[in-house]
């Protein structure tokens, strides 16, 4: 019985830490933002702000004419389109993938598989010099460029949606006179609508996320992605406005938090579903 | 082995389309797939291999792009750097994926046991999975800061060090901390694979392996590692092939400095396309790197099936 009781409080020790050393840095980040410039510096620190003030939040929404919401539009136009787009095209593949058998078959799926094992900075030198001589250095130029993680991932886990469903509900359906396509929309999408979501959440997500093609890509300031456009404004000055900085990063976190409380449930149960099926 | 792949087979086909006689239909869904790929990842890595036998600078538009043979391999097996390089990168890749795997395998395997408030803790460990990496970034930067960063003054607090220390300024220690940083962001990923993975193995097993009186690690030894064998392999590959083409992190805090120590591969053929334009030499670095990586990736694929023959 004792060593039982023993195990228990290790284990709940450990779990103590790990969620502390889990959240210490997100703790430090909200302080940070919330300290006016002459309190960052005391040593010794002050952990909770002791004069709170929003002045951090402003300076990083009034920075050079507003700049931070534009980086904002462009990283939830990117990011949509991407999800979308790699959803639409991902779908299709995918269904055929899962409902045909057919030569080549085997060998377009390992290709789309491979694709995600070659090192990203490799594409990026040649997509690069294609989009300076098409002149697409911009946001649609970045769209397409962010398909070569995008698709291939959105192929890969809604073949395992669609796998996990039997062909009889479809054929069923085909049956009572349904065409193939009606019987699709029908009977399967609906039953997969979560993987479809988190599928697409996934990549919205990643979208969101990149960051050595956005500053690469893109060159015109008022074009640039959120996590390119904070880079270009807070790193590189002599003096890092560690403040602002915090409040910026807060800010970019919330829509990722929010969508990942949202459909958590989905997302966990969606990776975890394609890996175990490996 | 012939029979019950006989059966997944027969049990597959169940849920194909019997008549897919046609196969133009099911080749014209693929189409879009197959023609965004080869655009942004087929021709794009054929085209970086090209360039590693070319002269390529983008400065140098006058002298174009003559074929130069094996010149820029050369070069590069005579850079000081390129050891170097391949150190850090094995460094920071090993060092990144062991800490996450064990870290995230001690609590996936906590999380499996029956503690309350499960679904809140696991919710709360995964916070660093969802937190934007260039955020991450950002936080550990300032958590380094030499003067004024946090962990300095904690860690003097606690007396594990006598006096601040310049965490990513020094290159003895530059690599560690941010492989520490990274550790931090990719735990959960870990946890929550395996997580998944331990649910899957039936408790009836581990309970008869009780009765027959075999101990906590020999339970884990010979039952949950065993079964867990895909799933480990699968968050093994993904995150040496996440972590070996880390930028973020590495970009934001040192852009592989400082003295070079941290200069993984992909930071170093990022300076070389984007900072001195040299797309041809920065080709030969990428080409080489993709060989070795396919190899690494080889050779780890044997070792663990090479095991599963015993």
């Amino acid at each position: 019985m004792k060593a039982y009781s023993f195990k228990w409080i290790g284990i709940y020790l450990i779990l103590i830490i790990a969620v502390i050393i889990t959240l210490f840095p997100v703790f430090w980040m909200l302080s940070t933002a919330f300290k006016p410039i002459e309190d960052l510096f005391k040593i010794p620190p002050q952990w909770i702000p002791k004069n709170p003030t929003l002045d951090n939040f402003r300076y990083t929404f009034t920075i050079a004419n507003g700049i931070f919401l534009k980086f904002f539009r462009n990283s939830l136009i990117v990011s949509t389109a991407v999800s979308l787009l790699s959803l639409f095209v991902a779908l299709i593949a995918a269904y055929s993938f899962s409902r045909f058998r057919y030569t080549g078959r085997d060998a377009l799926m390992l290709w789309v598989l491979a694709t995600q094992m070659i090192p990203m900075v490799l594409l990026l030198i040649s997509l690069y010099a294609l989009l300076v001589k098409i002149r697409m250095l911009n946001l649609w130029g970045l769209i397409l460029t962010y398909m070569c993680f995008a698709l291939p991932f959105a192929v890969w886990m809604l073949k395992g949606f669609f796998d996990s469903i039997p062909i009889d509900l479809e054929e069923q359906a085909m049956v009572d006179g349904c065409t193939r396509l009606s019987a699709m929309m029908r009977i399967t999408l609906p039953l997969i609508l979560p993987g479809i979501i988190a599928t697409a959440l996934f990549n919205f997500l990643s979208a969101w996320d990149e960051f050595m093609f956005a500053i690469t890509i893109i060159h015109a300031n008022e074009l640039r992605t959120l996590p390119a456009g904070m880079f270009a404004i807070f790193i590189g000055e002599k003096q890092i406005r560690w403040g602002p900085m915090m409040a910026g990063s807060i800010f970019i976190t919330i829509p990722v938090v929010i969508v990942f409380i949202f459909l958590q449930k989905y997302l966990v149960q969606g990776l975890t579903k394609g890996a175990i099926k490996g | 082995m012939e029979l019950s792949e006989k059966m997944k087979r027969a049990k597959k086909a169940k849920y194909t389309h019997k008549n897919s006689s046609s196969l133009f239909f099911p080749l014209i869904l693929v189409a879009p797939t197959i023609l965004i790929t080869i655009l942004v990842t087929g021709w794009p890595l054929i085209q970086t291999i090209l360039y590693s036998f070319h002269f390529f600078q983008l400065t140098k538009p006058e002298v174009g792009m003559p074929f130069v043979g094996l010149a820029q391999y050369q070069k590069m097996f005579k850079d000081p750097l390129f050891g170097k390089t391949l150190f850090n990168t094995i460094y920071w890749t090993t060092g990144s994926v062991a800490g996450q795997f064990i870290i995230g395998f001690i609590l996936a395997l906590i999380l499996n046991e029956k503690i309350k408030y499960r679904n809140f803790f696991r919710g709360i460990l995964l916070t660093p999975w969802v937190i934007p990496s260039i955020v991450a970034a950002f936080l550990w930067y300032w958590i380094f800061n030499p003067e004024f960063g946090i962990l300095n003054v904690i860690l003097k607090d606690l007396g594990i060090i006598a006096a601040f220390k310049s965490w990513l300024m020094d290159p003895k220690i530059a690599m560690p901390s941010l492989i520490l940083a990274n550790v931090w962001k990719g735990f959960p990923f870990a946890m929550l694979m395996l997580l998944a993975g331990l649910q899957t193995i039936p408790p009836d097993l581990i309970e008869a392996a009780k009765v027959d009186g075999a101990n906590a690690l020999n339970r884990f030894r010979h039952i949950t590692l065993p079964l867990l064998k895909p799933i480990i392999i699968l968050v093994t590959i993904l995150s040496f092939i996440w972590e070996s083409q880390n930028f973020t992190l590495i970009w934001v805090t040192t852009q592989g400095g400082p003295m070079f120590s941290t200069e993984t591969f992909v930071i170093r053929i990022y300076k070389l396309a984007f900072q001195a334009y040299d797309f041809g030499y920065a080709a030969a670095y990428g080409t080489l790197w993709l060989m070795i990586l396919l190899i690494l990736t080889i050779i780890y694929l044997r070792l663990i099936m090479g095991g599963e023959k015993r």
